[in-house]
């Protein structure tokens, strides 16, 4: 059975690799000048790329807020579009694009790729479909693993997350296949913001919980357009407070959060709402 | 065909550039300080355009038409809804003040501004609104029925100035909703309130103001010939010189095309109109002295209009946007009060309020800061476009 096999796979690699009479077809005599057109061709993919990386990333910070995320969703199509017709015009400048030889050329590539290169093919191919997959986007705000940031960069093998302290943390596309992949705002300006708040239990809870309204309808950050809640948990030590709700850019998260923090911290002072007061054993617990 | 294309380059250089609408002038300049002040002085005077008298008075006449007809189930209550930049109180009282002669017209708060202490604001309204009320509580509310119609006379509240009665902070606007309240238990009562479109929006997202105060009626929009005899006083004005002597404007007549771009460009508001139109003004070089100030002996000025633009605007930085909307949200305020609004100290935007002072996108008078009518239009469009919530244009 298994010397089956082996012959089968044996006689499958003498189909798909090509011997010496159909590399002599299968490749385009090497010109000089088909080596030059060929670096100039490189040359100028390598200029659009940076052009685009650099020419996005201005522009994207320049206009208005609604238009910033459609311009750096676009960068990864903008730069695969370079790649694909880079390599497309290499290849008639070298190969003979037939049927039988680009079968041959696909099969020689597969097998030494498989061998060779496995995690980085799997990289590209993996950055490919989440292109058009669409589990998140340049500019969105995700979670992958422990890291959580804003895609800032999309690359060929890798994309780049910058972390709220200002880190750039670099991810292989492949790890986006076997890791959940938590995204905040989804193409989305706005991401919801979730405050936690601690209050002892013999606090005016109702009043609290409309100040935590009011904090967020007032705070200068805050898209009224999306809903606004406050949930309630109650603990062995304190009410816990949840109030969730969107900043109009999910970029203001941090500064967002301290806002909120600061209005409602300001009004418990004025009307005196009691913190809890934790034992420190349960410090040390927590 | 080619020999066309100087002759067509020419056409629509001379449609783009703002040029003069009068094909008689040579050399224009912009106005001297003094003629512009002394515009400025006369554009306060003119009276509010007729199309917002008409609309207001309809609107009010119908309303309480309404009410008085079905006063238990019919609201008492009629909000007029303007732009940030229009000032409405005048509108109010030009339109309601001498045309309900057949109720009592009590204007409140027409001058108001907010307290120093916004959590004070409830405490202000009360005491103008009710000294010579018994407390809600023990208020005997009379229902207004058929019968009362023909022995009592309809009473009118008028509260010009909404915006001024919130600001947007915690327990901020409880005034309004002190409001809410009052005229929704006092049907004895008509309301009319002024309010405008964006701390509208942002008052109904925070405390569903439309369904208390439910009817509205928003300003028209003035069209060409609207702008044009609004603005007639002004074209053969006399403005008084520093010194006391008075010298006499003429501006040029002008064509239709202007009144047209000027409506559109301004939305159809008055205020916008205006500013634009001053800054489309413009003086032959030949009229002035070498200084650029006017002769001594000016007695005649003759101005021409040229093709109105809006200002540009300068790059906004977030703070500028967070700022402006605040502005376009609560109207005239203060510095204080901006600072609070925003959840900052006045340190913090005081430079940001000095640069965009500098480039005249904010007013300051006396304490109060607000924004340039002329740059309402692009600054609407420019907060609209950062995810902003806004107002009707």
């Amino acid at each position: 059975m298994i010397v089956g096999i082996m012959h089968a796979n044996w006689i499958l690699a003498q189909d798909v690799l090509p011997n010496q009479d159909s590399l002599e077809t299968l490749f385009k005599e090497f010109s000089l000048l088909a080596i030059l057109r060929a670096m100039l061709a490189v040359l100028i993919a390598y200029g659009l790329l940076l052009a685009i990386q650099s020419a996005t990333k201005v522009i994207s910070e320049r206009v208005p807020r609604r238009f910033r995320l459609v311009i750096k969703q676009s960068v990864p199509f903008l730069k695969a579009l370079v790649l694909v017709l880079t390599m497309i015009h290499l290849l008639q400048l070298f190969v003979n694009l037939t049927g039988s030889n680009l079968i041959a050329l696909t099969g020689t590539i597969a097998v030494a790729l498989g061998f060779a290169f496995k995690d980085y093919v799997s990289s590209i191919i993996a950055g490919f479909v989440t292109l058009f997959n669409g589990s998140f986007r340049m500019g969105d705000r995700i979670q992958i693993g422990d890291h959580y940031g804003e895609v800032v960069h999309y690359g060929l093998r890798e994309l780049r997350l910058r972390t709220p302290d200002d880190n750039l943390i670099t991810i292989p596309h492949s790890v986006t296949w076997t890791d959940p992949v938590a995204n905040a705002n989804s193409g989305q300006l706005e991401a919801q913001v979730v405050t936690d708040f601690y209050f002892a239990h013999d606090a005016n809870i109702e009043f609290v919980v409309n100040l935590l309204y009011q904090a967020a309808f007032s705070s200068r950050y805050t898209q009224l357009k999306l809903p606004i809640v406050v949930i309630i948990v109650e603990k062995p030590w304190a009410t816990h407070l949840t109030l969730k709700a969107y900043p109009i850019d999910a970029r203001d998260e941090f500064v967002y959060k301290t806002d909120l923090a600061l209005r409602v911290k300001q009004a418990c002072a004025r009307h005196h709402i009691p913190y809890p007061h934790i034992p420190a054993q349960s410090y040390s617990s927590d | 065909m080619v020999k066309q294309i100087p002759t067509l380059l020419k056409a629509l250089h001379e449609r783009c550039s703002p040029k003069s609408v009068n094909e008689d002038v040579d050399q224009l300049t912009t106005l001297p300080s003094g003629v512009l002040n002394g515009l400025l002085e006369k554009l306060k005077t003119l009276d509010v355009p007729d199309p917002y008298l008409v609309k207001v008075r309809l609107a009010a006449r119908e309303a309480i038409q309404a009410w008085q007809t079905n006063p238990d189930t019919v609201s008492n209550s009629l909000v007029v809804l303007s732009r940030p930049v229009e000032a409405i109180t005048p509108i109010l009282k030009e339109g309601l003040q001498d045309y309900l002669v057949d109720c009592d017209v009590d204007f409140f708060l027409s001058a108001y501004r907010r307290s120093s202490d916004p959590l004070s604001i409830t405490e202000h309204l009360k005491q103008e609104l009710e000294p010579e009320e018994m407390p809600l509580a023990q208020k005997k509310i009379a229902p207004v029925t058929q019968t009362d119609i023909h022995e009592h006379t309809p009473r009118v509240v008028v509260i010009p100035n909404l915006e001024q009665c919130f600001l947007r902070c915690i327990q901020g606007w409880e005034g309004i909703e002190y409001f809410q309240t009052l005229s929704t238990q006092d049907t004895s009562r008509f309301w009319v309130f002024g309010c405008n479109h964006w701390a509208w929006a942002f008052l109904d997202k925070v405390c569903q103001v439309s369904a208390y105060l439910e009817r509205t009626v928003t300003l028209p929009e003035l069209t060409a010939d609207d702008l044009q005899s609004w603005l007639r006083p002004l074209i053969t004005a006399v403005v008084t010189k520093a010194n006391g002597e008075g010298f006499k404007l003429e501006v040029k007549s002008d064509g239709k095309d202007y009144w047209d771009t000027l409506a559109n460009l301004a939305f159809g508001n008055g205020a916008i109109a205006s500013h634009l139109w001053l800054k489309s003004l413009r003086m032959k070089s030949e009229d002035l002295t070498a200084e650029g100030t006017l002769p001594t002996d000016a007695m005649q000025i003759h101005l021409v209009l040229t093709k109105p633009v809006l200002p540009t605007l300068m790059t906004l930085e977030p703070m500028d946007r967070y700022l402006l909307h605040s502005l376009l949200l609560h109207g005239k305020m203060t510095r204080s009060h901006l600072a609070l609004s925003l959840g900052e100290t006045e340190r913090a935007i005081r430079s940001r309020v000095q640069v965009l002072r500098r480039e005249s996108i904010l007013i300051q008078k006396g304490q109060y800061l607000s924004v340039h009518p002329a740059y309402y239009p692009k600054l609407r469009t420019e907060l609209s476009n950062n995810n902003f919530l806004i107002g009707q244009a």
